[in-house]
Formats: structure tokens, C-alpha cells, sequence
């Protein structure tokens, strides 16, 4: 016993840097000598061959492998559950939902799951219950949208209003509009002339006016740059 | 106690191979189409509601989600996956 161990510690010494071929090489034929190394060459790692697994130590395995597999995905579901709700995502969706009614920030996964088709009938019903109140939720939150004119803030509802004395391409261009364009007439003094037909009501032949007036000065500024 | 060594060297093979990760793959895809995983994200959610917002953690979730979630899985499922991975550990130990 004493042979053997010194045996190959001398030869295991030397080749410090190939770790793993070498000691597989050394190990391959003497294998009587090598399970009295055991103790020693355990914290190395691959200094004894691995011997076939028993049956038993098969299903271990086995199931050791399929707990991994399953706190693996379950650790993914609770990441994504607990980043929701720390970014206030999942608040944001089930803001002023009371009780079980929950939503999904992740439309994408819930359509899929829902249109899954397996046997949980019960979970296809309650995804899709969950989609239906996410949208009324979408629905009765109020949007909020920003005039591409002027960059104010304001409810959807008022938006289209909004949209047509800012743009003043309503039934009566609005001091809004009229303002708007004085501020950008006093920017280009051609404009000035302008200020007559602001009060007008909209009609296609001021339209036609204005828009020449805007086409030339257009052409003018940038023919100055 | 050499057995544990056997299973490191299968672990890091399965890992290698990516055959962990397959594995993974199929069973979140089978665990989605039996709703296991929208139930589990209630389920989650339930304990988030319960312990506050403030003071939860990953940690505390998991600690308090894990063994049901594993009680619910499927045991179609749960067989499926076992089969599969006993015949890759089967092949891998054989190769030893």
C-alpha cells in the first residue's frame, strides 16, 4: 500500500499543468492501486476514474437533476413575478382592480398560454379572464397624450379638440392658433400680412392662401440659410 | 461520498452538452401548457400582497412558493422529464 501511493504522487507531482490528462493516463491500468489513494486524491478531484453509477444511485441522480431543473424554473418565474411588482408594473396594471382579478404585464405569454390548449381548462379561463380585465383597466385609465404642436399634456378625450384649435384646422382657427402663428410671423416679418386671414373662418380658399404664404416662406428661409 | 463526486462529473457533462438546458426548456414549455405557470404567478403574487411590497425578496418568495410549486407539477409532466433525464444519466454513467 505504501508502494503504490508513493508511486504516484512521484509521478503526480511533476505535471502541475496538465491536471487533467495526466493523472487519467497514470490512472487508466493500475486501477487495484488507485482506491487506496482514495482519501488523498478525493479533494483534487479526477485522480480516481469514476466508476458507473448503481441503479439506485441512478434514480438519485435523476431526481437531484430534475430538482435543479425545476427550482430553475421556478427561481425564473419568481424573478419575474418580483421584478414586476418592485418597478410597479404589476401595480400599474392593477391599479384600481380590487381582490383576485390580476393582470399580466407580459400580454405575449399570456396569449400563448392561453391558446396553449392543454389540460389545465381551468387556467386557459382564468388567463383569459385576465387579459379581458387588463384591457378594462387599459380602458379606464385615463391616456395621456402629447400635442405634436405645442407638447402639452392632456387627457385623449381632449385631445382631438385640442388637436384642431392648436393646428387651427377647426370650424374657427382659435387664439391658439392665431397666436402660434403670429409668434412665427413675428419670427419671419413676411408673415405679417398674415394676421388678416387668421381671423377668418376656415374656408378652402384661405387654406390655399395660407398654405402659399407658408410654402413661400418656407423657400425663402431656406433659401437665406 | 463518491457517488457525489460521479454526480458533479455528470452535472458538468449535461451542463456542457447544453442538455440541461434542453431539458429546461421542455419542461417550462409543458409547465406553460398545463397552467402550472399562471398559477404560480398568482400564486406569487398572493405572497407578495401578503408580506408588503417593502419587505419581500426573492429569497422569501421562493422559500414560500417552492414546495407547493413543486407539489403542483403534473405528474405526467413530472414522469416525462424523469425518464428523460435517467436515460441520459444511464448513458452518461455507462460511458464512465
Amino acid at each position: 500500500m505504501v508502494d503504490p501511493a508513493s508511486g504516484s504522487q512521484q509521478q503526480q507531482q511533476p505535471p502541475t499543468l496538465s491536471i487533467t490528462v495526466v493523472p487519467l493516463n497514470v490512472l487508466d491500468d493500475p486501477l487495484g492501486n488507485v482506491q487506496g489513494l482514495d482519501g488523498d486524491e478525493d479533494e483534487t478531484g479526477g485522480g480516481v476514474l469514476p466508476q458507473p453509477l448503481s441503479e439506485a444511485a441512478i434514480l438519485e441522480a435523476s431526481q437531484s437533476f430534475y430538482d435543479d431543473i425545476v427550482d430553475d424554473v421556478i427561481l425564473g418565474i419568481v424573478f419575474e413575478v418580483h421584478r414586476g411588482a418592485k418597478l410597479g408594473l404589476t401595480a400599474l396594471l392593477e391599479d384600481g382592480v380590487t381582490g383576485d382579478s390580476q393582470c399580466d404585464f407580459d400580454a405575449d405569454e399570456t396569449t400563448r398560454s392561453s391558446t396553449g390548449g392543454g389540460g389545465g381548462e381551468t387556467m386557459d379561463f382564468d388567463a383569459a379572464s385576465e387579459m379581458l380585465s387588463s384591457v378594462a383597466v387599459n380602458s379606464k385609465k385615463p391616456a395621456e397624450c402629447v400635442c405634436p404642436n405645442c407638447q402639452r399634456n392632456m387627457a385623449a378625450s381632449r385631445f382631438a379638440p385640442h388637436l384642431e384649435k392648436c393646428m387651427g384646422m377647426g370650424r374657427n382657427s382659435s387664439r391658439l392658433a392665431s397666436r402660434r402663428i403670429a409668434t412665427s410671423a413675428s419670427r419671419q416679418a413676411d408673415l405679417v400680412s398674415d394676421d388678416d386671414c387668421d381671423d377668418d373662418d376656415w374656408t378652402a380658399s384661405g387654406a390655399g392662401d395660407r398654405q402659399d404664404h407658408r410654402i413661400m416662406s418656407i423657400f425663402e428661409t431656406l433659401s437665406s440659410a | 461520498m463518491s457517488d457525489d463526486r460521479e454526480y458533479a462529473i455528470i452535472n458538468q457533462r449535461l451542463v456542457e452538452k447544453g442538455d440541461k438546458e434542453r431539458l429546461r426548456a421542455i419542461l417550462r414549455e409543458q409547465l406553460i401548457k398545463s397552467g402550472w405557470r399562471d398559477a404560480l404567478k398568482l400564486e406569487c403574487r398572493r405572497v407578495v400582497q401578503e408580506q408588503g411590497l417593502d419587505n419581500i425578496s426573492v429569497d422569501e418568495i421562493i422559500k414560500q412558493v417552492t414546495p407547493h410549486a413543486r407539489a403542483t407539477i403534473p405528474s405526467d409532466v413530472k414522469q416525462d422529464l424523469l425518464n428523460r433525464i435517467k436515460e441520459i444519466v444511464q448513458n452518461e454513467s455507462d460511458s464512465f
